[in-house]
């Protein structure tokens, strides 16, 4: 089960040391980190790239603010509550309507009032933030996720994560909540990781707890071949998202709305690596040809948009 | 940069260590046990209405035990320390009058030197062999005599110099003969024959000397000095034990002084008693070190921790182990990839079980979370605010730990003490931890870390419980250094990590 660390180095495999070393400590300015952390400041920058993201409707500073809950939302019913600084998807709340007992959960159930002002104050009081520290809680608009994994996802917000180096889309994978993740994305909580083809926007593979898949676990649908809708402004949102933060390192999570297509939903300044495993391929190799690439000249966005969707191909 | 940095680092610090290990010859394991034993001589002296002066012999300066600390104790006496070409010291105490009675005493503390330096007094040569006539010596013509006729018949039966000493005592102690008897004039013990036998040497133009000291073995209110010969052989002096007539190593006697003196003489006045007291104390090389007061004035490459008060030591030998329990944990987490409980939390966790010990730190560890964990979910169904709800688990936890204290106590498990001192805080927290991890993430993951936290606490525990280790950074904290050094390296360290040879095991290109 164990494999060789020169194997790994051969095939081009990037480790979380190197990854932490080389290109987020090398790479990402520390002090331009708080505002991919902060998913209020992400908006900010993204609005400035004319990258779309899901409309805020208000943010939560302090505890009593939370009466103003209804006159922030405008009376609308459906919205998210999520940490300005949260991390993994964890503290976020989507609300999807009203009823005498309270609010309607989306994963089903109901929360009453005194429980959500309890929730607010839990993410005020800094207990889903990055460092602990106090956060603010954020109201958003509740994504109605579009099925464009041919009914893959059966339970909670499948995404699209694509690394950005340098302002190059370098990889990318959808991730797809499983009824075992319980409706997170994330890969260790079983979620699955499919592999996207850089040029075409089809997924290639998948991958279930570390190991190579073709087929849904749950439901034995076929994972690869799949196509992604508007895959080239997808790749160019990611790659818009470059200039703004100044960050060579970057994890762009979008999602797909119904109606306004693909929203950016966050950024990430030090995103992981299971793309690699969803890839089958190794990240560095990738990493590397975008550093020779953009070292020989400066490259405008338009560029780096076309020489990512290059990067499909391992280079024989 | 960093690699000069880290090599700076290194440099320095195992430079100075070299230097205070190598050089100085600070003790580099714990405990080579020396015994410390502290001597008191202690001379009574009547009231006398004139002038009167007491001289004493106390232990050589630079013997085989070197004094850490020595005090000269007296009432209303003047005091003056002399010291013989032969290393033989003498405090001489001295009053114009004394109304009443008085005591002198000599109190000194001795460790046993490592190495026997080669130019300490009673090393070296004689200055002169003694001539043939001594005019200070007090012993007679006839003595004298008494003394060639003996030797003459040694010799003959004698194949050395060495063999002849052996011979002489041996005939001197037996005593069986006139020819012997007589210039022992009576006296018995080891003092007479040492002397006699020193003397009977010197007149065949020999080097000897009686040595007088206290055998390090056993302790009490009475001890007695004995005496021994040493003879020149040309090289250095040879000690010949009275008892056996053989050479032998005197490591194990504590030199007062030599020659023929007393070891206590009066002047104007006499001596009513001598008493000579020894204790023995068993202590490290450590300690030892830490009494040494040669000089005040000595560089900072000569200073240690344990020129700091005790309370400060204790909590530096507690500080000084952090960085080694850190290091375990960072490479735990860099190298080996095992996840844990926030940053530091193991090595704290570790730092805990010191003070407990580690299976009864494991077994209140486990205690403390049960019941801490209960009460968790219970609080957490009351949606208190976040802080107030730790509060609420520092007192649960406080509570917990008393009523193991007190279970512990009633069954004797004598636990009871050290169970408060495992530090609340960081339970609470851990705690804390446990149960957000549990609830965001699940049992599989919140186990996993508890797991990794609890392995890393105590790999954390086990390193810096080591003897050797505690030792070592306390005695030279200039190790610290290269711990900082390796610190620096593994922050670049950008290799695989061992988790990760099993994650990505699937695109090593094998499966």
């Amino acid at each position: 089960m164990l494999t060789t660390p020169w194997a790994l180095k051969r095939r081009g495999v990037l480790g979380i040391n190197a990854r932490n070393t080389r290109y987020v400590a090398d790479g990402n300015p520390r002090h331009l980190m708080p505002q991919v952390n902060n998913k209020i400041a992400t908006k900010r920058l993204a609005a400035k790239a004319g990258v779309p993201t899901p409309e805020l409707y208000g943010v939560i500073e302090i505890q009593a603010q939370v009466r103003r809950l209804d006159r922030m939302l405008e009376g609308r019913e459906d919205f998210v509550i999520k940490p300005a600084c949260g991390a993994q998807g964890d503290g976020i709340l989507v609300i999807s309507g009203r009823n005498k007992k309270g609010r309607r959960l989306a994963g089903g159930g109901v929360i009453g009032e005194p429980q959500l002002a309890h929730f607010i104050s839990n993410v005020l009081s800094g207990m889903y933030s990055l460092n602990g520290l106090q956060d603010q809680a954020m109201l958003e608009e509740k994504v109605d996720f579009a099925d464009v994994f041919e009914g893959l996802a059966e339970a909670g917000v499948p995404d699209v994560r694509i690394i950005v180096y340098r302002g190059v889309p370098a990889m990318a994978m959808a991730r797809i909540p499983t009824r075992e993740s319980g409706g997170k994305a994330n890969l260790h909580k079983g979620g699955i990781g499919l592999g996207i083809a850089m040029d075409s926007g089809r997924t290639t593979r998948g991958v279930y707890h570390n190991r190579i898949i073709d087929e849904h676990p749950e439901s034995g649908q076929p994972l690869s071949g799949i196509q992604l809708p508007d895959w080239h402004k997808i790749v160019e949102m990611s790659a818009r998202c470059y200039d703004p933060t100044g960050l060579d390192y970057l994890g762009v999570d979008i999602v797909f709305d119904e109606e306004r297509g693909p929203l950016l939903l966050e950024l990430n300044a030090r995103p992981g690596l299971a793309v690699q495993l969803s890839n089958g391929e190794g990240l560095d190799t990738r990493l590397r040809r975008i550093a020779a690439w953009v070292d020989e000249r400066p490259r405008d966005t338009e560029e780096r948009i076309a020489f990512g969707m290059t990067l499909s191909a391992p280079v024989p | 940069m960093l690699r000069l940095l880290c090599a700076a680092l290194i440099l320095c610090g195992a430079g100075l260590f070299a230097y205070r290990a190598l050089v100085l010859e600070f003790p580099l394991q714990p405990n080579q046990n020396s015994p410390i034993w502290s001597l008191e001589i202690r001379a009574d002296i009547p009231a006398t209405p004139d002038g009167a002066r007491v001289s004493m012999f106390v232990p050589p300066e630079f013997g085989r035990y070197q004094p850490l600390h020595e005090q000269f104790l007296s009432d209303r006496m003047s005091l003056t320390i002399r010291t013989a070409d032969d290393g033989s010291r003498r405090a001489v105490w001295t009053a114009a009058q004394l109304n009443s009675g008085t005591s002198v005493y000599y109190r000194g503390t001795f460790f046993q030197k490592p190495v026997l330096s080669e130019t300490r007094p009673q090393t070296r040569a004689p200055a002169e062999l003694p001539s043939d006539f001594d005019f200070v010596s007090p012993r007679s013509m006839a003595e004298r005599t008494l003394a060639n006729r003996m030797m003459a018949e040694l010799d003959r039966q004698a194949y050395d110099d060495d063999t002849l000493t052996s011979l002489l005592i041996d005939r001197l102690r037996d005593g069986t003969d006139d020819l012997a008897r007589q210039p022992m004039d009576g006296r018995v013990g080891t003092t007479p024959v040492a002397e006699t036998a020193a003397y009977v040497l010197n007149q065949q133009g020999r080097a000897a000397r009686a040595v007088h000291g206290i055998p390090l073995e056993e302790t009490g209110q009475t001890s007695r000095p004995i005496s021994w010969l040493e003879r020149w052989d040309g090289e250095g002096w040879r000690s010949y034990a009275i008892d056996t007539s053989d050479p032998f190593n005197p490591e194990n006697r504590l030199t007062l002084w030599r020659g023929d003196a007393d070891l206590a003489e009066a002047e104007g006045t006499r001596i009513e008693d001598v008493r000579i007291a020894l204790d023995r104390r068993e202590v490290g090389s450590v300690e030892a070190l830490s009494q040494r007061q040669d000089d005040p004035n000595r560089p900072l490459v000569l200073a240690t921790l344990l020129d700091l008060p005790v309370n400060t030591q204790l909590v530096l030998q507690t500080l000084l182990v952090i960085p080694i329990g850190v290091l375990v944990l960072v490479f735990m987490r860099q190298f080996v990839g095992i996840p844990t409980f926030g940053t530091f939390m193991p090595v704290l966790i570790a730092l805990s079980f010191r003070s407990t010990s580690l299976v009864t730190g494991l077994l209140i560890l486990a205690a403390v979370l049960l019941v801490g964990m209960s009460f968790r979910m219970f609080f957490s169904r009351l949606n208190l605010l976040l802080v107030p709800r730790l509060a609420a688990m520092l007192t649960v936890i406080v509570m917990a730990m008393i009523g193991l204290s007190v279970l512990a106590d009633s069954f004797a498990l004598g636990t009871g003490l050290s169970v408060t001192l495992f530090p609340i805080v960081i339970l609470t927290m851990t705690i804390e931890r446990l149960s957000v991890t549990w609830e965001e993430n699940g049992p599989v993951d919140a186990s996993k870390e508890f797991a990794g936290s609890v392995v890393v606490a105590v790999a954390a525990y086990a390193v810096m419980g080591l003897e050797e280790v505690q030792h070592l950074f306390f005695m030279f904290p200039e190790l610290l250094l290269v711990v900082l050094a390796v610190m620096l390296a593994m922050g670049r360290y950008s290799g695989f990590r061992l988790s990760e040879l099993r994650r990505f095991h699937e695109l090593s290109g094998r499966s």
